[in-house]
Order: C-alpha cells, then sequence, then structure tokens
C-alpha cells in the first residue's frame, strides 16, 4: 500500500472560558479545555496508481484527514505511512514526493507571470529541466497553458488558476497528488478539462490521487474508490459501484400503465420472488431483481396497458445526500 | 546547490515584486527626500547656537542620522506583517508542503526585497548627500559591508520573530509599531547614541540595540575603525539566528501538534 492510515484520531483542544471574572482570572491559570474529535479511529490502505475520492460533509473531517497525511498536522493517535514517510517525522522529505492543492490557497505568486512561479517551483522541489518540461507539456497541450504562461497570476480567471495550481502540484512528479476541493467555483467547462487532465495523469503516469470534493461529477469522473467520512468517522470504503448497491433504496423498475394499477400492485406482489411493489406518482414500481426479468414483468404487465416502462435508480447525489441526512438523524438521536 | 538555487529565486522574486511598482517606487522616493530635507533642518536648528553636541558636529550627527534613516528604510523589509498574514490566512499551511524551511525562506525573500530598494534608494540617498554637502567616508569597506550584512540579519530575525506572534495575536500592529520604535530610538536611527548617557551607550553597545543601526553606521561614517564591535554584532546575528530557528520550530510544532 502507498498510504496506510492505522486507527487515525485527531483531537482539538481549545480553552473554555469562564462564567464570571473570577473563574476567568482562575482559568487563565489553570485552563479548562474543551475537546472536539475531528477525526476518530479512521483507518484505509490506498495503493499506487489508485484515485480514490474522501467525501462527507462540511465539518465531517476531510481536510483534517487531508492535513495528517501531508505532514502538517500530526494524529493525536493512531499512525500514517505514505510512500514509505512519516509525514509529519520527515516532512521536508517527504513533500518532495507528494504534490498539494488546497482549493482556496495558492502556491503561485501573485504579482509575478505564471512562468516565474513555476520556475520557483522547479527551484525549491530541485525539478531536472527534462522532467519540468515533460510534466509541463500534458498541461501545454491539454489544458491550454501556453495562453496564459507570461500573464501576472493575478490576471488570470479561476479556472485558469486552478489548471495553474494543479499543474504545480504535478511539477516535480509526485508519487501521490492529495487534491482538496480542486474544482470549487469552476464552470462546468473548466471542470470537464481539469477532470480529464487529472485522470490522464492517474491513469498514464500511475500517479496515486486522493480528491475531496463536494462535487459528485468529480467523484464519478475520477475515482474508482469511495472513502466516505462522516462526523470524524469512517463509513463507507468500497468501489463507487458497491455503495450504489449498498446506499439509498436499491434500483427499480418503473411502469407507467393505462389499466388499473392497484390490480396490477396486487398481481406483483403475489409473484413468488416476493419483491417490494409501490406507488410513486403515476408510476407503478417494482424491485429490479433477476428473479423477475424484464421479460416476464411485461408479460405480467400486458394485461394493464404498458405506456412506458424505464429503469430508476437513485443518482449518485441523491445516494450521498440521503448518507449525510442519514447521519445527521443519527447524531440527534445520539445526543 | 539546490537549495541555494531555490532562495536565489525567491529572492529574486521577491526583488522583482518590491521593484515593479513604479509609481510605488517614485512615492517612496519622493518621500523619502522631503523626509531627509525636514531631517537637514531639524539638525541644523539643534545646531544653530552651538557647533558640537556630544562631541559631535552638525555634519557628523546629520551624515549618521541621515545614513541610519535610509538603512532603516532600505534594511527593515516586512517580513513580520508578511508572516503574520500568511499565519492568518493560513498559507502557511501550503508552505509546510514545500521542501524549504520557513524562516530561509522569507530570509531570501527579505533579501531580495532589500537587493530591490537599495537599487531604487540609494541614488536618492546620493542626491541628498550631494544637496546637503555630506559624504561617507568609511574606513574599511569590507568592515562597513559585513556590519550591514550583521544589521539586515538582525532586523530580520526579529521581524521574523515577531511575525510568529501571528499564533497568537489577530492584530500585530501595536507590536510591530512599538517593535520599530525600540530599534529606531535604541538603535541609534533616531539619535546617534553618543547622545545617551554613557552608561546607556555602553549598556546598548553591550546588548544587541546599537547593532541594528549605529555599528553599521558608525563603519560607513568612519567612526569606527577596529573590528571588536563588527565581532560583537556578529555574535549577536547568530543568537538571533539560532532564537528565531527554535521559536520557528516551537511555532510549527503548535501548528502541527495543536493545529493552531
Amino acid at each position: 500500500m502507498l498510504i496506510r492510515a492505522e486507527q487515525l484520531n485527531r483531537v482539538y483542544r481549545s480553552p473554555l472560558s469562564g462564567q464570571s471574572w473570577g473563574e476567568r482570572f482562575a482559568r487563565l491559570l489553570r485552563p479548562v479545555w474543551s475537546e472536539t474529535h475531528s477525526v476518530r479511529d479512521v483507518s484505509f490502505g490506498i495503493a499506487r496508481g489508485e484515485c480514490v475520492a474522501l467525501v462527507g460533509p462540511n465539518g465531517a473531517g476531510k481536510s483534517t484527514t487531508i492535513k495528517m497525511l501531508t505532514g502538517i498536522l500530526a494524529p493525536s493517535s493512531g499512525s500514517v505511512s505514505v510512500a514509505g514517510f512519516d509525514p509529519q517525522r520527515d516532512r521536508r522529505a517527504y513533500v518532495k514526493h507528494i504534490g498539494v492543492v488546497f482549493g482556496q490557497r495558492s502556491q503561485l505568486w501573485w504579482d509575478l507571470p505564471v512562468q516565474d512561479s513555476f520556475r520557483i517551483l522547479q527551484a525549491l522541489f530541485a525539478v531536472p529541466e527534462a522532467t519540468y518540461q515533460q510534466q509541463l507539456s500534458l498541461f501545454r497541450r491539454e489544458g491550454g497553458l501556453d495562453e496564459f504562461w507570461l500573464r501576472p497570476v493575478r490576471t488570470l480567471s479561476l479556472g485558469q488558476r486552478m489548471l495553474c495550481e494543479i499543474a504545480a502540484s504535478f511539477l516535480h512528479a509526485p508519487e501521490v497528488v492529495f487534491l482538496d476541493e480542486p474544482t470549487i467555483g469552476l464552470d462546468l467547462e473548466m471542470k470537464a478539462r481539469m477532470r480529464e487532465l487529472i485522470r490522464q495523469i492517474n491513469r498514464d503516469a500511475g500517479t496515486t490521487v486522493l480528491i475531496t470534493s463536494h462535487d459528485v461529477g468529480d467523484i464519478e469522473k475520477l475515482s474508482q474508490r469511495l472513502l466516505l467520512i462522516d462526523h470524524g468517522q469512517l463509513k463507507f470504503d468500497g468501489s463507487l459501484a458497491h455503495f450504489r448497491q449498498s446506499a439509498g433504496d436499491g434500483h427499480w423498475w418503473a411502469a407507467k400503465l393505462g389499466g388499473d394499477r392497484d390490480a396490477a400492485q396486487a398481481l406483483l406482489a403475489g409473484h413468488p420472488a416476493g419483491l417490494a411493489v409501490r406507488h410513486n406518482g403515476d408510476w407503478l414500481e417494482v424491485v429490479r431483481d433477476e428473479r423477475l426479468p424484464l421479460p416476464e414483468l411485461l408479460q405480467l404487465l400486458a394485461p394493464f396497458a404498458i405506456h412506458d416502462i424505464k429503469p430508476v435508480e437513485q443518482s449518485l447525489e441523491d445516494l450521498l445526500h440521503g448518507f449525510y441526512l442519514a447521519g445527521k438523524v443519527g447524531a440527534r438521536e445520539a445526543a | 546547490m539546490s537549495m541555494l538555487r531555490a532562495c536565489y529565486q525567491l529572492a529574486l522574486a521577491n526583488g522583482r515584486v518590491t521593484a515593479t511598482d513604479r509609481k510605488g517606487r517614485l512615492i517612496i522616493c519622493v518621500g523619502y527626500l522631503l523626509g531627509m530635507w525636514l531631517l537637514y533642518w531639524l539638525w541644523r536648528g539643534l545646531y544653530l547656537n552651538d557647533p558640537s553636541r556630544a562631541g559631535l558636529d552638525f555634519a557628523t550627527a546629520l551624515t549618521h542620522v541621515a545614513t541610519a534613516q535610509t538603512l532603516f528604510a532600505i534594511i527593515t523589509t516586512p517580513a513580520d506583517w508578511r508572516l503574520a498574514r500568511e499565519i492568518r490566512s493560513g498559507e502557511v499551511a501550503s508552505q509546510l508542503t514545500q521542501p524549504m524551511n520557513l524562516a530561509l525562506r522569507h530570509g531570501a525573500m527579505a533579501l531580495g526585497a532589500v537587493a530591490a530598494k537599495a537599487l531604487y534608494m540609494l541614488p536618492a540617498f546620493a542626491l541628498f548627500l550631494w544637496w546637503a554637502g555630506l559624504n561617507l567616508a568609511p574606513s574599511s569597506w569590507p568592515l562597513a559591508l559585513a556590519s550591514l550584512a550583521c544589521s539586515f540579519v538582525l532586523l530580520f530575525c526579529l521581524a521574523f520573530i515577531v511575525g510568529l506572534a501571528g499564533f497568537l495575536a489577530t492584530d500585530l500592529w501595536g507590536i510591530i509599531a512599538s517593535k520599530d520604535a525600540v530599534v529606531q530610538f535604541l538603535g541609534g536611527a533616531l539619535i546617534p547614541l553618543a547622545f545617551f548617557p554613557p552608561t546607556a551607550q555602553t549598556l546598548l553597545h553591550v546588548l544587541p540595540f546599537a547593532h541594528f543601526f549605529n555599528t553599521p553606521v558608525a563603519y560607513l561614517t568612519g567612526q569606527l575603525h577596529g573590528p571588536e564591535s563588527l565581532l560583537i554584532q556578529a555574535c549577536w546575528a547568530l543568537a538571533f539566528m539560532l532564537f528565531a530557528h527554535l521559536a520557528s520550530l516551537q511555532v510549527q510544532r503548535k501548528l502541527v501538534v495543536f493545529g493552531a
């Protein structure tokens, strides 16, 4: 495994203010702390070349996890190993092997042309000229980097700047790249371009990518695997397909009928497979299952004048939304 | 070698950022010359009825103060403001994902800014010296330049340490203004230390204060000849570098361990 996190915990402590002046003064000398568990017992492994999405609602602990993986935050307990390094202990040597994009921060020089920022990063990471040119070539060819190569960063659009940030994170040919909200605020065209570039580098160069995003498109288009974190805990670790199967209310057939829907529902409910049947607006829905293949379903519903029939499944966005909602309800009930 | 190249690139970049604002440069130079002109008349007034004060004649005192004020304008860098801003905005986290020491990064950038400011302020200083009929006469340029380098290290380290206070306080204006006032007054940039009582002068020379401005100015104006003051200054520069390094480590520990 290129990335291994074992029982990661991160607790933030903040001083509690006293109610009275006396209490406040006493707490100056002997502070009382409140503790917030931002990440709780999170364990996972990521193999070389994988592209994994770390998702969860706001405040779930995604950024804290990324910070621990990039070495800028120490775990309260547990261990992290990335490319054989302890990110926090070996930070200076370790950061040469990773690329990082924090969507709301910049590693570019605002007042200087783009090329100067890249030359500075080349010097900082000691990137050989051949590697530098090779790493940039894809972004020049596919991303149109040359169009604004000589312009000061402050004159770039958000999309152009993010393209530069992502190119900068890949500049030193890192083994793994952490992308924290890389497409935030971008238009559809720019998002698509960005995703394609990341996908190409992940596929062709075998660079491992861990991406956090609230954009379902990023997750669907880029990642093969989902790490779903909520209230600091890892709630799901598996493929997107597996998530689709296990989350939400599954896959259904929906039929619009001209005949008696109640009679049709009774007929399907009496099928030996014992599948769930429900009304949904004008549609009659039955669970998709191999025990009731489509030809047999059509045959059963034929007497009820089928106007339309279609497969129904929840979008990933709906599934994630349901997942987050369930987490909130669970947390409220636990409280 | 690669670290040296990285420092050069950072210095060059920040130097360019500092120097590219043409209007800003012009305003700074005009403001500087106006300040020097006022300084000239202030000191002329002080010496109106007395040709010598604290053992210094008008030309020596004015040369000292004008040179010290010029050094203050050139060598003092906004490393404190920059670092505090980066800490408050969280930008410092991005810098920690780059393979370079935080103090070295800011030091290289400060050096670039100083070089750029020197390029456009030294001609203005030369113009003032010519207008006022003053001149610099160092007994040894190598000692004077070494002293200037030490002065830069002292001022940068102090600014860096103050900037690290961004982890503790939201608004650093008061701290930075106090630091600048103390450094100028006790460092001999506002008035030569010869105007201080003898005991205070001795104390300020042993402590780092005199070495912010008084020592390099004394070398530049030919008041100092031997290397003794430079050695004390160099010792303080090393001590400040060590202290800045330790403070940086402590702050990074706070950031990494406590999450700031």
